[in-house]
């Protein structure tokens, strides 16, 4: 299997979503709050960046399953930067690019499988970037 | 006696080296269940039936949830030495995040134990006003094996006129 690029689903995130997320794991004005946010950093209310990555991961995943890759799980990010914030009822979609097979995984019966995933927005600008390694089952290749 | 509190730091008041147990997390089986149906929802890890017939032998708590508990904790742990400081105007976001790596599965019912400690100061001035802040992270199940790990850079404020 030589690089191949995938595109996800898309995914909206609601202010519900995005404050109830927030409410659990990420506690910050700028993830609750329409006028904290707008007075922030960012400039108005948006998700956090965890809850981005988890999307992001979910959506790579998915993809990959739909394009007859048996993804197991990601076991490692190399690095994630986020670019840009995503505000209240943005949506986001991955673009999968799979790169290098390797032998070992510290999942049983699995190979490792490099990924670039974008995490774009619905004008594909780039909300953030992941460069993984993911498990997938050893006798699907 | 005057003290200083974490929120209330400039970027040139945190050390390197310095260390922090942010706390535990239990993960209770609903939780972990809610999370994973928005975020992985696959049968290992939403239902308890299936999951013990797949490959994990059993329900796992999704790797993000272990992930994000980490903010939450630094979130809580921050605000208990805020002492008013609650404007989040030092509080810098996140930046990047390098190394992250989940060791072993967390199960519902497992105690996640995370620690924080800073291991560098990038010397540059970002958009004016902020530093770099670089933390190793780690969580830790009740067995004391490390379930996860990552570095993160966020941003601090650095002291005016500095």
């Amino acid at each position: 299997m030589s690089a191949n690029i995938i595109d996800s689903q898309t995914i909206s995130l609601s202010e519900a979503s995005i404050t109830s997320f927030a409410g659990k794991f990420d506690p910050q004005p700028y993830h609750l709050d329409r006028e904290a946010g707008a007075a922030s950093i960012f400039g108005g209310l948006c998700a956090s960046g965890w809850q981005v990555a988890a999307l992001a991961t979910r959506l790579a995943g998915e993809a990959l399953i739909e394009s007859g890759v048996a993804f197991i799980e990601v076991t490692r990010i190399g690095e994630l930067r986020w670019k840009k914030p995503t505000f209240v009822d943005e949506s986001i979609q991955v673009k999968v690019t799979t790169g290098e097979r390797t032998e070992s995984s510290r999942i049983p019966d699995c190979l490792s499988l490099a990924l670039e995933i974008d995490v774009l927005d619905a004008a594909g600008e780039v909300v953030a970037t992941l460069s993984a390694q993911a498990a997938i089952e050893a006798a699907s290749v | 006696m005057s003290q200083i509190y974490l929120r209330d730091r400039w970027f040139e008041d945190i050390p390197v080296g310095e260390f922090h147990v942010f706390g535990s997390h239990t993960f209770s089986e609903l939780e972990a269940i809610e999370f994973a149906r928005e975020f992985d929802p696959r049968p290992h890890a939403t239902d308890p039936e299936a999951a013990r017939a797949s490959r994990w032998q059993g329900l796992v708590v999704a790797p993000w949830h272990v992930t994000a508990m980490w903010m939450r904790k630094m979130v809580d742990y921050m605000e208990v030495y805020a002492q008013g400081v609650n404007d989040g105007r030092r509080n810098g976001a996140g930046v990047a995040i390098r190394n992250l790596e989940w060791l072993e599965p967390v199960r519902p019912g497992h105690s996640v134990t995370y620690t924080y400690e800073i291991i560098e100061k990038e010397d540059r001035v970002i958009r004016d006003r902020w530093g770099l802040i670089r933390s190793r992270n780690e969580a830790f199940n009740q067995y004391g094996n490390k379930v996860m790990a990552f570095e993160i850079d966020i941003l601090a404020e650095r002291a005016p006129n500095n």
